[in-house]
Protein backbone atom coordinates (compact mmCIF):
# COMPACT_ATOMS: atom_id res chain seq x y z
CA UNK A 1 0.00 0.00 0.00
CA UNK A 2 1.24 3.41 -1.10
CA UNK A 3 0.49 5.80 2.28
CA UNK A 4 2.09 8.55 -0.06
CA UNK A 5 -1.16 8.31 -2.72
CA UNK A 6 -3.92 10.74 -2.46
CA UNK A 7 -6.96 10.07 -1.13
CA UNK A 8 -10.37 11.58 -1.90
CA UNK A 9 -13.20 11.56 0.97
CA UNK A 10 -16.68 12.04 -0.79
CA UNK A 11 -19.69 12.29 2.16
CA UNK A 12 -22.13 15.02 2.38
CA UNK A 13 -22.13 14.83 6.66
CA UNK A 14 -18.99 16.59 7.96
CA UNK A 15 -18.77 14.63 10.42
CA UNK A 16 -18.23 11.39 8.80
CA UNK A 17 -15.36 13.26 6.25
CA UNK A 18 -13.83 13.77 9.77
CA UNK A 19 -13.73 10.23 10.99
CA UNK A 20 -12.38 8.68 7.59
CA UNK A 21 -9.83 11.40 7.75
CA UNK A 22 -8.83 10.21 10.98
CA UNK A 23 -8.71 6.60 10.47
CA UNK A 24 -6.82 6.61 7.29
CA UNK A 25 -4.72 8.84 8.86
CA UNK A 26 -4.29 6.44 11.58
CA UNK A 27 -3.42 3.84 9.09
CA UNK A 28 -0.55 5.91 7.53
CA UNK A 29 -2.03 8.24 4.52
CA UNK A 30 -1.15 11.86 4.96
CA UNK A 31 -2.60 13.27 1.22
CA UNK A 32 -6.25 13.36 1.62
CA UNK A 33 -8.71 15.68 0.30
CA UNK A 34 -12.62 15.81 0.88
CA UNK A 35 -15.68 16.28 -1.55
CA UNK A 36 -18.96 17.03 -0.45
CA UNK A 37 -21.07 16.19 -3.06
CA UNK A 38 -20.70 14.00 -5.70
CA UNK A 39 -20.07 16.95 -8.47
CA UNK A 40 -17.53 18.47 -5.81
CA UNK A 41 -15.87 15.19 -6.55
CA UNK A 42 -15.94 14.39 -10.17
CA UNK A 43 -14.43 18.27 -10.25
CA UNK A 44 -11.88 17.43 -7.92
CA UNK A 45 -10.58 13.63 -9.00
CA UNK A 46 -10.05 15.45 -12.67
CA UNK A 47 -8.38 18.59 -11.16
CA UNK A 48 -5.52 16.06 -9.57
CA UNK A 49 -3.97 12.43 -9.58
CA UNK A 50 -5.98 10.59 -7.10
CA UNK A 51 -4.62 6.95 -5.66
CA UNK A 52 -7.84 5.89 -3.68
CA UNK A 53 -11.72 7.27 -3.55
CA UNK A 54 -13.84 6.69 -0.08
CA UNK A 55 -17.50 7.67 -0.85
CA UNK A 56 -21.08 7.62 0.46
CA UNK A 57 -23.86 6.93 -1.47
CA UNK A 58 -26.72 8.93 -0.61
CA UNK A 59 -25.59 12.06 -1.10
CA UNK A 60 -28.15 15.41 -3.17
CA UNK A 61 -27.85 16.06 -7.27
CA UNK A 62 -25.21 12.79 -7.44
CA UNK A 63 -25.25 9.85 -5.99
CA UNK A 64 -22.07 7.95 -4.68
CA UNK A 65 -23.33 5.25 -7.33
CA UNK A 66 -23.41 8.21 -10.18
CA UNK A 67 -20.07 9.31 -8.98
CA UNK A 68 -18.70 5.64 -9.84
CA UNK A 69 -20.24 5.35 -12.80
CA UNK A 70 -19.38 8.22 -14.34
CA UNK A 71 -15.65 7.38 -13.15
CA UNK A 72 -15.80 3.77 -14.89
CA UNK A 73 -16.57 5.59 -17.99
CA UNK A 74 -13.95 8.23 -17.94
CA UNK A 75 -10.72 7.36 -19.55
CA UNK A 76 -8.81 9.55 -16.60
CA UNK A 77 -10.42 8.19 -14.01
CA UNK A 78 -12.12 4.87 -14.54
CA UNK A 79 -8.91 3.01 -12.83
CA UNK A 80 -9.19 4.92 -9.39
CA UNK A 81 -10.19 2.30 -6.32
CA UNK A 82 -13.60 2.95 -5.57
CA UNK A 83 -14.43 2.00 -1.91
CA UNK A 84 -18.44 2.56 -1.18
CA UNK A 85 -19.00 3.56 2.61
CA UNK A 86 -22.60 3.67 3.23
CA UNK A 87 -25.39 2.90 4.95
CA UNK A 88 -27.18 1.14 2.46
CA UNK A 89 -27.35 -2.63 3.74
CA UNK A 90 -29.43 -4.25 1.18
CA UNK A 91 -28.52 -6.91 -1.04
CA UNK A 92 -29.47 -4.98 -4.22
CA UNK A 93 -27.46 -1.84 -3.56
CA UNK A 94 -24.50 -4.22 -3.34
CA UNK A 95 -25.22 -6.03 -6.22
CA UNK A 96 -25.29 -2.50 -7.82
CA UNK A 97 -22.44 -1.09 -6.99
CA UNK A 98 -20.56 -4.25 -7.56
CA UNK A 99 -21.93 -4.29 -11.56
CA UNK A 100 -21.23 -0.40 -11.28
CA UNK A 101 -17.61 -1.46 -10.99
CA UNK A 102 -16.95 -1.17 -6.84
CA UNK A 103 -13.92 -2.18 -5.45
CA UNK A 104 -14.95 -2.89 -2.23
CA UNK A 105 -18.32 -1.88 -0.07
CA UNK A 106 -18.78 -0.95 3.49
CA UNK A 107 -21.40 -0.82 5.25
CA UNK A 108 -21.95 2.30 8.43
CA UNK A 109 -21.16 1.80 11.45
CA UNK A 110 -17.54 0.79 10.80
CA UNK A 111 -14.43 0.30 12.73
CA UNK A 112 -11.05 1.46 11.91
CA UNK A 113 -10.22 -2.16 11.62
CA UNK A 114 -12.86 -3.10 8.69
CA UNK A 115 -11.52 -0.03 6.73
CA UNK A 116 -7.35 -0.66 7.10
CA UNK A 117 -8.42 -4.53 6.00
CA UNK A 118 -10.49 -4.01 2.90
CA UNK A 119 -7.95 -1.43 1.87
CA UNK A 120 -5.37 -4.09 2.47
CA UNK A 121 -7.28 -6.36 0.34
CA UNK A 122 -7.40 -3.84 -2.55
CA UNK A 123 -3.71 -2.75 -2.36
CA UNK A 124 -2.50 -6.26 -1.00
CA UNK B 1 -58.99 62.72 -24.93
CA UNK B 2 -57.06 61.38 -27.39
CA UNK B 3 -53.74 62.22 -26.02
CA UNK B 4 -55.04 60.68 -22.32
CA UNK B 5 -56.43 57.75 -24.21
CA UNK B 6 -53.17 56.74 -26.18
CA UNK B 7 -51.31 57.27 -22.93
CA UNK B 8 -53.69 54.84 -20.78
CA UNK B 9 -53.46 52.04 -23.94
CA UNK B 10 -49.00 52.40 -24.27
CA UNK B 11 -49.30 51.87 -20.37
CA UNK B 12 -51.92 48.67 -20.35
CA UNK B 13 -49.72 47.39 -22.94
CA UNK B 14 -46.41 47.95 -21.19
CA UNK B 15 -47.89 46.51 -17.79
CA UNK B 16 -49.74 43.67 -19.37
CA UNK B 17 -46.65 43.19 -21.50
CA UNK B 18 -44.29 43.10 -18.54
CA UNK B 19 -46.14 40.28 -17.03
CA UNK B 20 -46.90 38.03 -20.27
CA UNK B 21 -44.31 35.36 -18.93
CA UNK B 22 -44.07 35.43 -15.40
CA UNK B 23 -46.89 34.85 -12.55
CA UNK B 24 -48.87 38.04 -11.16
CA UNK B 25 -47.75 39.04 -7.36
CA UNK B 26 -50.41 40.89 -5.46
CA UNK B 27 -48.57 44.17 -6.18
CA UNK B 28 -49.03 43.56 -10.04
CA UNK B 29 -52.70 42.57 -9.57
CA UNK B 30 -53.62 45.63 -7.83
CA UNK B 31 -51.93 47.88 -10.53
CA UNK B 32 -53.18 46.13 -13.65
CA UNK B 33 -56.55 46.26 -11.66
CA UNK B 34 -56.02 49.86 -11.02
CA UNK B 35 -55.36 50.67 -14.44
CA UNK B 36 -58.57 48.99 -16.06
CA UNK B 37 -60.51 50.47 -13.57
CA UNK B 38 -58.96 54.27 -14.73
CA UNK B 39 -59.48 52.65 -18.51
CA UNK B 40 -63.25 51.80 -17.86
CA UNK B 41 -64.04 55.32 -16.69
CA UNK B 42 -62.81 57.18 -19.24
CA UNK B 43 -65.63 58.23 -21.89
CA UNK B 44 -64.62 55.83 -25.33
CA UNK B 45 -66.94 56.55 -28.72
CA UNK B 46 -65.23 54.81 -31.44
CA UNK B 47 -65.60 50.91 -32.32
CA UNK B 48 -61.91 50.30 -31.39
CA UNK B 49 -62.09 51.41 -27.94
CA UNK B 50 -65.76 49.56 -27.32
CA UNK B 51 -63.59 46.68 -28.31
CA UNK B 52 -61.05 47.48 -25.87
CA UNK B 53 -63.17 48.57 -22.99
CA UNK B 54 -65.13 44.91 -23.61
CA UNK B 55 -61.58 42.96 -23.16
CA UNK B 56 -60.53 45.38 -20.28
CA UNK B 57 -63.97 44.42 -18.29
CA UNK B 58 -63.03 40.89 -18.98
CA UNK B 59 -60.55 40.85 -18.04
CA UNK B 60 -61.08 42.46 -14.93
CA UNK B 61 -63.37 40.09 -14.20
CA UNK B 62 -61.78 37.34 -14.15
CA UNK B 63 -58.64 38.69 -12.15
CA UNK B 64 -61.77 40.40 -9.67
CA UNK B 65 -63.53 36.97 -9.73
CA UNK B 66 -60.04 35.49 -8.29
CA UNK B 67 -59.37 38.22 -5.41
CA UNK B 68 -62.91 37.90 -4.05
CA UNK B 69 -62.06 34.17 -4.28
CA UNK B 70 -59.75 34.51 -1.96
CA UNK B 71 -61.14 37.27 -0.07
CA UNK B 72 -64.06 34.58 0.50
CA UNK B 73 -61.50 31.74 1.06
CA UNK B 74 -60.22 33.32 4.17
CA UNK B 75 -63.46 34.60 5.58
CA UNK B 76 -65.32 31.25 5.03
CA UNK B 77 -63.72 28.31 5.19
CA UNK B 78 -62.17 28.84 8.63
CA UNK B 79 -66.03 27.71 9.71
CA UNK B 80 -65.89 24.70 7.42
CA UNK B 81 -62.64 22.69 8.34
CA UNK B 82 -61.71 21.75 12.03
CA UNK B 83 -59.03 24.30 13.29
CA UNK B 84 -56.85 21.00 13.88
CA UNK B 85 -56.00 20.59 10.40
CA UNK B 86 -55.38 24.32 9.44
CA UNK B 87 -53.18 24.48 12.52
CA UNK B 88 -51.56 21.23 11.58
CA UNK B 89 -50.71 22.78 7.86
CA UNK B 90 -49.66 26.05 8.99
CA UNK B 91 -47.94 25.49 12.33
CA UNK B 92 -47.16 22.40 13.58
CA UNK B 93 -45.87 20.56 10.32
CA UNK B 94 -43.56 23.86 9.84
CA UNK B 95 -42.91 23.57 12.83
CA UNK B 96 -41.84 20.07 12.77
CA UNK B 97 -39.19 20.35 9.94
CA UNK B 98 -37.61 23.03 12.11
CA UNK B 99 -37.45 21.28 15.11
CA UNK B 100 -35.76 18.24 13.21
CA UNK B 101 -33.22 20.50 10.97
CA UNK B 102 -31.97 21.73 14.91
CA UNK B 103 -31.55 18.24 16.02
CA UNK B 104 -29.37 17.65 13.04
CA UNK B 105 -27.73 21.27 13.87
CA UNK B 106 -27.42 20.02 17.78
CA UNK B 107 -25.78 16.97 17.28
CA UNK B 108 -23.51 18.03 14.33
CA UNK B 109 -22.25 20.61 16.69
CA UNK B 110 -21.76 18.27 19.81
CA UNK B 111 -20.10 15.31 17.65
CA UNK B 112 -17.41 17.87 16.50
CA UNK B 113 -16.90 19.14 20.17
CA UNK B 114 -16.38 15.82 21.08
CA UNK B 115 -13.78 14.61 18.08
CA UNK B 116 -12.24 18.01 19.07
CA UNK B 117 -11.22 16.61 22.40
CA UNK B 118 -10.74 13.17 21.35
CA UNK B 119 -8.36 14.24 18.59
CA UNK B 120 -6.37 16.65 21.24
CA UNK B 121 -6.25 13.03 23.55
CA UNK B 122 -4.89 11.38 20.61
CA UNK B 123 -2.22 13.87 19.84
CA UNK B 124 -1.04 13.80 23.65
CA UNK B 125 -1.63 10.20 23.84
CA UNK B 126 1.21 9.52 20.72
CA UNK B 127 3.06 11.99 22.44
CA UNK B 128 3.20 10.56 25.36
CA UNK B 129 4.12 7.24 23.75
CA UNK B 130 6.93 8.12 21.85
CA UNK B 131 8.66 10.02 24.69
CA UNK B 132 8.35 6.72 26.90
CA UNK B 133 10.28 4.75 23.76
CA UNK B 134 12.73 7.43 23.77
CA UNK B 135 13.68 7.06 27.27
CA UNK B 136 14.39 3.17 27.02
CA UNK B 137 17.18 4.57 24.52
CA UNK B 138 18.68 6.82 27.79
CA UNK B 139 17.31 10.43 26.30
CA UNK B 140 14.22 11.90 25.81
CA UNK B 141 12.79 15.67 25.80
CA UNK B 142 9.82 17.32 27.02
CA UNK B 143 8.47 20.41 27.33
CA UNK B 144 8.93 22.55 30.15
CA UNK B 145 7.20 25.44 31.76
CA UNK B 146 6.85 28.64 29.61
CA UNK B 147 7.31 26.34 26.33
CA UNK B 148 10.82 25.45 26.94
CA UNK B 149 12.36 21.71 25.96
CA UNK B 150 13.67 19.92 28.56
CA UNK B 151 16.11 16.76 27.80
CA UNK B 152 16.15 14.31 30.33
CA UNK B 153 18.74 11.58 30.11
CA UNK B 154 18.57 8.24 32.10
CA UNK B 155 21.93 5.60 32.69
CA UNK B 156 21.49 2.33 30.86
CA UNK B 157 21.09 1.31 34.27
CA UNK B 158 18.09 3.64 35.33
CA UNK B 159 16.67 2.39 32.16
CA UNK B 160 17.13 -1.42 32.95
CA UNK B 161 15.63 -0.71 36.58
CA UNK B 162 12.70 0.96 35.23
CA UNK B 163 11.85 -0.81 32.30
CA UNK B 164 8.46 -2.32 34.34
CA UNK B 165 7.54 0.58 34.18
CA UNK B 166 8.05 2.13 30.83
CA UNK B 167 6.22 -1.43 29.97
CA UNK B 168 3.31 -0.75 31.47
CA UNK B 169 3.07 2.63 30.59
CA UNK B 170 3.58 1.91 27.31
CA UNK B 171 0.71 -0.86 27.09
CA UNK B 172 -1.66 2.20 29.04
CA UNK B 173 -0.92 4.53 25.86
CA UNK B 174 -1.73 1.80 23.71
CA UNK B 175 -4.82 1.23 25.04
CA UNK B 176 -5.45 4.97 24.98
CA UNK B 177 -4.88 5.36 21.75
CA UNK B 178 -7.08 2.23 21.11
CA UNK B 179 -10.11 3.59 23.08
CA UNK B 180 -10.04 6.97 21.47
CA UNK B 181 -9.90 5.65 17.99
CA UNK B 182 -12.90 3.91 18.67
CA UNK B 183 -14.90 6.33 20.05
CA UNK B 184 -13.97 9.31 16.95
CA UNK B 185 -15.70 6.33 14.96
CA UNK B 186 -18.67 6.13 17.26
CA UNK B 187 -19.17 9.83 16.33
CA UNK B 188 -20.78 8.52 12.99
CA UNK B 189 -23.70 8.08 15.13
CA UNK B 190 -24.14 11.96 14.12
CA UNK B 191 -24.01 10.57 9.92
CA UNK B 192 -26.89 7.68 10.28
CA UNK B 193 -28.88 9.93 12.83
CA UNK B 194 -28.56 12.96 10.39
CA UNK B 195 -29.51 10.55 7.36
CA UNK B 196 -32.75 9.30 8.83
CA UNK B 197 -34.22 12.77 10.60
CA UNK B 198 -33.32 14.09 6.49
CA UNK B 199 -35.92 11.40 5.20
CA UNK B 200 -38.37 12.54 7.96
CA UNK B 201 -38.24 16.30 7.18
CA UNK B 202 -38.50 15.49 3.91
CA UNK B 203 -41.54 13.38 4.64
CA UNK B 204 -43.20 16.07 6.88
CA UNK B 205 -42.37 18.91 4.34
CA UNK B 206 -44.30 16.61 1.44
CA UNK B 207 -47.37 16.04 3.88
CA UNK B 208 -47.13 19.41 5.06
CA UNK B 209 -47.50 21.12 0.89
CA UNK B 210 -50.13 18.19 0.28
CA UNK B 211 -52.30 19.35 3.22
CA UNK B 212 -52.21 22.54 1.89
CA UNK B 213 -53.32 21.67 -1.51
CA UNK B 214 -56.10 19.59 0.13
CA UNK B 215 -57.29 22.51 1.99
CA UNK B 216 -56.96 25.07 -1.02
CA UNK B 217 -59.06 22.62 -3.42
CA UNK B 218 -61.47 21.80 -0.32
CA UNK B 219 -62.14 25.68 0.08
CA UNK B 220 -62.67 26.49 -3.33
CA UNK B 221 -64.68 23.22 -4.02
CA UNK B 222 -67.09 24.77 -0.98
CA UNK B 223 -67.23 28.46 -2.21
CA UNK B 224 -67.75 27.19 -5.98
CA UNK B 225 -70.68 25.02 -4.64
CA UNK B 226 -71.90 27.54 -2.57
CA UNK B 227 -72.15 29.51 -5.71
CA UNK B 228 -73.36 27.55 -8.25
CA UNK B 229 -75.60 24.68 -6.16
CA UNK B 230 -76.68 23.20 -9.42
CA UNK B 231 -72.98 21.92 -10.68
CA UNK B 232 -71.95 18.37 -10.96
CA UNK B 233 -69.26 16.70 -9.49
CA UNK B 234 -67.30 16.29 -12.89
CA UNK B 235 -67.70 19.92 -13.17
CA UNK B 236 -66.77 21.20 -9.85
CA UNK B 237 -63.96 19.02 -9.95
CA UNK B 238 -62.72 20.48 -13.45
CA UNK B 239 -63.39 24.01 -11.94
CA UNK B 240 -61.60 23.28 -8.67
CA UNK B 241 -58.55 22.20 -10.74
CA UNK B 242 -58.73 25.29 -12.48
CA UNK B 243 -58.55 27.37 -10.08
CA UNK B 244 -55.96 25.39 -8.15
CA UNK B 245 -53.51 26.38 -10.64
CA UNK B 246 -54.57 29.50 -10.96
CA UNK B 247 -53.81 30.18 -7.42
CA UNK B 248 -50.46 28.36 -7.67
CA UNK B 249 -48.45 28.36 -10.23
CA UNK B 250 -47.33 30.48 -13.09
CA UNK B 251 -49.66 28.72 -15.86
CA UNK B 252 -51.63 31.51 -17.00
CA UNK B 253 -50.29 34.78 -17.71
CA UNK B 254 -51.42 37.81 -15.39
CA UNK B 255 -53.74 35.40 -13.83
CA UNK B 256 -51.48 33.20 -11.27
CA UNK B 257 -50.46 34.12 -7.96
CA UNK B 258 -47.69 32.83 -6.35
CA UNK B 259 -47.12 30.00 -3.26
CA UNK B 260 -46.41 33.11 -0.78
CA UNK B 261 -49.73 34.20 -1.51
CA UNK B 262 -51.52 30.51 -0.32
CA UNK B 263 -49.42 30.35 2.59
CA UNK B 264 -50.24 34.27 3.14
CA UNK B 265 -53.91 32.67 3.02
CA UNK B 266 -53.40 29.64 4.97
CA UNK B 267 -51.59 31.41 7.53
CA UNK B 268 -54.34 34.09 8.39
CA UNK B 269 -56.89 31.30 8.43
Amino acid sequence: MDFNMKVLIVDDFATMRRILRNVLKQIGFSSISEAENGRAAIKELKKDKYGLVLCDWNMPEVTGIEVLTQMRSDSELKDIPFVMVTAEAQKENIIEAVKAGVNSYIVKPFTAETIEEKLKKIFG
Amino acid sequence: MIGRDETMRRDLKKEVTSIVDKQLSSEEFDRLTGLFKQILNVDMDSDGDRFFRSIAYELTGELKELAQLIIDFRRGINSKIHPNITDLTSKFLPQTSDQLKAVIEATEMAANKIMDNLENMQEETERIKDILTSLRHGRTEVGGEGGEKVEIAVSKETAGEISPLLDYMESAAGTFLSLISDSIVQMSFQDLTGQRIKRAMDLVDKMEERLKNMLVSFGIKLTEKERNPRMSDEELDRVVEKKVMELAGPQKAGQGLDQADIDEILARI
